[in-house]
């Protein structure tokens, strides 16, 4: 308690010290006046009363100091003593500070950024106690891949029958459509069981969570809970509770609004609304899943299953009692739980497969990214350390001052550090500003193209908070450090003198040139991997796809949206393309299940008859209806298209392949009329059962997406049933685009004004918006913009040693001029000798360019890590670049006119 | 005065409490002048030395200050002893007697 009221006495003394030393001064006022008195009572005269008092006191100012060091913490006051100066140092020469402050919160709000990607990523807690959430798992430990998800009898029996879990959870993601416009808006929803927000430790922003009610399979009670940005949408009107949306073709009515920034149990991922179990069969038919059975049956494996463990139970034992629980279902239930067994596993952050995962993937990416945008900020340190050495000649008089006068060196280099330190925190104050806006810009021009909802908060949290005071004092280290120690070592004498500054070209100098050298070499390799990022990007742009995209129209529709039946489904889609062929302008007409160059692929296995596995990657699977190779372009190189017939025929008979899947299953044969085996597919889940298709035709291959060097393998079938799920349809036209796509979309809504439309563009527009061409593109322009910056500081640079060599030579120019020199020559000279570490960088930087991008180069589209254009043209500016911030100064140089030059000494 | 010897190191707390505990609250001058009062020949003390003292006696909460009127009518600052200061001081002196003997008992034999 005393070390208590010692601090609080002692921390109060800090904020109240010009207070306290006036009552100090006070006190020992009182004192000496009262001496004073005694002396001259006794008979001394005033003046030896005055001089007896201060020798019996002994050291005013001493006694002060002494009292002054009990009072507060010493360094906490030389600290605030620091701050203070520091402040008026900034104050002093605000331009400068300026710039300092400028070109740091770019070097900050760029890594600021970096790592509020990363952070949502890979650290940022999951939303309540998401971040000790195990998933529940089962497989068959004799086959391999064979992870499958939980039907709703067997969670149920997980979450009663164990002693190890807390709480179980279930929930699976699904797609719905909502009218918005003319077109059906695909949106991201969660069905979750009714425990899920409680389990999960959040209480919702509004209204309530699911009932017991609501949560049997079947019951069918249309209530959702929406995502807080959909509440937002309405300004936080308080009747959102109670307000219906139309999900496919029903009515839910809106109970309760998720808390801000909840992204369920996966870190990123942002849902558009929960709904309970209880309505799983009127949403959730996607053609992944099988909607035929009802939740309640137990061979329908629909659900991912998580769990808590209780309080001091490890995974280990939790996995123990998952054995013997697995033994007694399949007892029980042999049929339905063959050989699976149940484990638990730490969840990855970001994946949401039915097999266990880790979270890998995302940590080396941030491995590979932060560094670069550490590069940039690495830079913006050798620019500031330069900039202060270039401003430690302006205050070397001073601080030569204060060692004279007994400064300590330790003292003033705190003092110094202070300063960068104050800078360093401005600068990052700044930086996160610049970085929440740079990632609202980021995540505002991806959204619209993920198929899912991405969630990233731009609101610094703790971490991000703490990273970035971390780069703060670390740059302020990495630019003030060298530069501090440099200037308290001046030469006291020729300093005090003000000649120091004659005595140019010394090792202060090279001190800056290899600044600059690490600046040029760190910049050149920047702009390489940003110059082969743009490459890729432009390549991946002007891609061939292996088939015209001119004047190509794509039509996605979706009929489990609308809820229609499997057979009306394709039906409405058949007579869609019917009216779609007929319009006038197209040319030809044809409709497939999965877009190519689109963001997803669906593939098969397959066999010749007899064989039991082809060996290399699966062929792309896709339903083609007659016609779908005409539109698209693609020749049928032998053989025949689907006819008309096959389009509705079941079962199915034929097959289209393409030759780069003939020549691997039918070398040195004739693949026409040949037999091939497949699963047979209910939507697009595979089946245990096999099928056999004959070969009526051979197309030429195409590739599937950007990251494909060659045409992959593919397999085409016809779309009769048991196909369901999306059909894209693609119209030829002669020309005249956009007038065929407004009157696609008339016919369309003449045809059924229900039909939920998910796409109605050109083919070339979908392509631009593709995800693949997303990360390339922006890949590209991030390395490139990073290059820029790192460009733009490495000139400032340049352009600050020369500014300052120039200055510094003023005298010998003067010289030189007045003995006949030429200007020009003297420019040349001052270029030359400005060109060297430009070069000494460039000779440091070009083999660590090469090495990363060939470390780089896997991520790299169809560029080489050599390519001669980006390691001929980065260089180049960069030499360039380099040659004007070195002309500049140069030519002022020139223009020195020798009298006034040999009068500034 | 010359053979007067430096104040040791942590007796002038307990000088300070002791004073203040029999004269009652006095101002800066009056307790440096008591204390050199009864250690005249023996300690030279600077009295600017008390304040450091004074204060952190204070900040341990065995003394407390006030601002008064002294008796020639200056504002001056007066310390008194607190109730933890009485403590402290018991608890002090019984230590610092036990050392003396000590001390005093170890230099007559070495003599």
């Amino acid at each position: 308690m005393k070390s208590a009221r010692a601090l609080r006495s002692r921390l109060a003394a800090l904020f109240t010290t010009r207070r306290l030393d006036a009552d100090l001064d006070d006190e020992i006022g009182a004192h000496l006046a009262m001496l004073e008195d005694d002396h001259r009572r006794r008979g001394l005269s005033a003046s030896e009363a005055r001089a007896a008092a201060l020798r019996d006191f002994g050291g005013v100012v001493h006694t002060k100091e002494s009292y002054r060091q009990q009072r507060g913490f010493a360094w906490l006051d030389a600290l605030v003593q620091d701050v203070r100066y520091a402040l008026r140092m900034t104050r002093r020469a605000p331009g400068f500070s300026l710039v300092v402050v400028l070109v740091l919160a770019i070097g900050i709000g760029v890594n600021a950024a970096m790592f509020t990607f990363v952070n949502a990523m890979v650290f940022k807690p999951l939303p309540g106690r998401g971040n000790d959430l195990l998933g529940v798992y089962s497989h068959d430990p004799t086959q391999p891949n064979s992870y499958r998800s939980f039907s709703y009898p067997n969670f149920a029996d997980i979450r009663d029958r164990n002693d190890v879990f807390d709480q179980v959870i279930a929930h699976t993601a699904s797609q719905v459509g909502l009218p918005s416009g003319d077109v059906m808006k695909r949106v991201f929803i969660e069905v979750v069981s009714a425990n899920y927000f409680s389990a999960l430790g959040v209480s919702l922003a509004a209204g309530r969570t699911f009932t017991a009610a609501e949560d049997r399979p079947g019951a069918n009670i249309p209530v959702a809970i929406a995502s807080y940005p959909s509440w937002q949408a309405t300004g936080l009107d308080p009747s959102f509770i109670g307000r219906t949306v139309r999900i496919n073709t029903q009515d839910y009515t809106i109970i309760g609004v998720a808390p801000q920034g909840f992204t369920g149990t996966t870190a990123i991922i942002a849902r558009d609304l929960w709904l309970p179990l209880g309505v799983y069969e009127s949403v959730v038919n996607d053609p992944f899943k099988n909607n035929r059975r009802g939740l309640g049956d137990r061979s329908n494996h629909a659900l991912s299953v998580a769990a808590w463990l209780k309080p001091g139970v490890t995974i280990d034992q939790a996995n123990a009692r998952l054995t013997r629980l697995s033994a007694e279902l399949e007892r029980e239930y042999p049929a339905e739980n063959r050989r699976q067994v149940l484990t638990v596993h730490p969840r990855s952050r970001v994946n949401m497969s039915s097999a266990p995962t880790t979270d890998k993937g995302p940590a080396v990416l941030s491995a590979v990214v932060m560094p670069l945008s550490g590069a940039v900020l690495f830079i913006a340190c050798l620019n500031i350390a330069n900039m202060l050495l270039a401003r430690s000649s302006a205050r070397k008089k001073e601080i030569a001052i204060r060692l004279a006068v007994g400064g300590g060196r330790a003292r003033i280099v705190r003092q110094l550090l202070t300063e960068s330190l104050l800078l360093a925190l401005a600068g990052a104050a700044a930086g996160l500003l610049l970085g929440g806006w740079t990632i609202r810009a980021v995540v505002a021009s991806v959204m619209p193209i993920m198929p899912l909802p991405v969630l990233i908060d731009a609101r610094p949290d703790l971490n991000i908070l703490m990273v970035t005071t971390g780069f703060a004092v670390l740059s302020a280290l990495a630019f003030g450090l060298a530069p501090a120690l440099r200037m308290t070592r001046p030469d006291l004498v020729d300093d005090l003198k003000d000649l120091g500054g004659s005595r140019a070209g010394g090792r202060r100098f090279a001190t800056r040139a290899w600044l600059v050298v690490c600046q040029i070499a760190v910049s050149l390799v920047l702009m390489t991997l940003g110059g082969l990022f743009a490459r890729s990007a432009l390549r991946a742009t002007a891609a061939d796809p292996g088939f015209s995209y001119d004047g190509l129209i794509l039509t996605s529709i979706e009929p489990s949206l609308a809820g229609y039946d499997d057979a009306l489904g394709s039906s409405r889609v058949r007579a869609a393309l019917d009216r779609i062929r007929r319009l006038p302008g197209v040319v030809a007409a044809g409709a497939n299940s999965q877009v190519p160059f689109g963001d997803m692929h669906l593939s098969t296995s397959v066999t010749r008859p007899g064989q039991t596995r082809l060996d290399g990657r699966e062929p792309t699977y896709t339903v083609a209806t007659s016609g779908f190779f005409q539109a698209i372009g693609l020749p049928i190189l032998r053989g025949r298209d689907f006819t008309p017939a096959e389009d509705v025929a079941a079962p199915r008979r034929a097959a289209i392949i393409d030759e780069p899947l003939a020549r691997r299953m039918f070398p040195g044969e004739d693949p026409l009329g040949q037999s091939i085996v497949l699963p047979v597919l209910d939507g697009m889940r595979r089946t245990a059962e096999n099928q056999a298709l004959t070969i009526v035709g051979i197309v030429p291959g195409i590739r599937d997406d950007l990251t494909q060097r060659d045409p992959v393998a593919h397999l085409y079938a016809p779309a009769g049933p048991p196909y369901r799920g999306p059909m894209h349809i693609y119209a030829r036209t002669a020309g005249g685009e956009a007038d065929t796509i407004a009157a696609i979309r008339r016919d369309l809504q003449a045809l059924d004004s229900r039909l939920p439309i998910v796409e109605l563009r050109t083919m070339r527009e979908f392509h631009e918006r593709g995800l693949v061409l997303w990360v390339i593109r922006t890949a590209g322009r991030t390395l490139m913009g990073l290059g820029g910056l790192a460009l733009l500081l490495a000139a400032i640079g340049v352009y600050g040693v020369k500014s300052y060599l120039v200055a510094q030579r003023t005298r010998e120019i003067g010289i030189r001029l007045a003995l006949g020199g030429r200007p020009r020559d003297i420019a040349m000279m001052l270029v030359r000798d400005g060109a060297r570490p430009t070069l000494v960088g460039i000779a440091i930087g070009f083999p660590l360019a090469v090495a990363l991008g060939r470390l780089l180069s896997a991520a790299m589209f169809e560029v080489s890590p050599y390519d001669p254009v980006v390691l001929v043209v980065a260089p180049l500016i960069l030499v360039a670049a380099a040659a004007i911030a070195t002309y500049v100064p140069a030519r002022r140089g020139m223009r020195v006119s020798p009298l006034e030059a040999l009068r500034t000494e | 005065m010359s053979s007067a010897s430096e104040v040791p190191y942590g007796t002038l707390d307990l000088m300070v409490l002791k004073t203040l505990q029999t004269m009652g609250p006095l101002h800066g001058y009056g307790l440096a002048r008591r204390i050199e009062q009864m250690a005249r020949g023996i300690l030279s003390l600077n009295q600017g030395t008390i304040y450091p003292a004074l204060l952190r006696l204070e900040q341990q909460g065995l003394i407390a200050s006030r601002w008064g009127t002294s008796n020639n009518n200056r504002r001056a600052k007066f310390y008194e002893i607190t109730r933890a200061g009485e403590k402290h001081l018991a608890a002090e002196a019984r230590q610092w007697s036990r050392m003396v003997t000590l001390v005093s008992r170890l230099l007559e034999e070495g003599s």
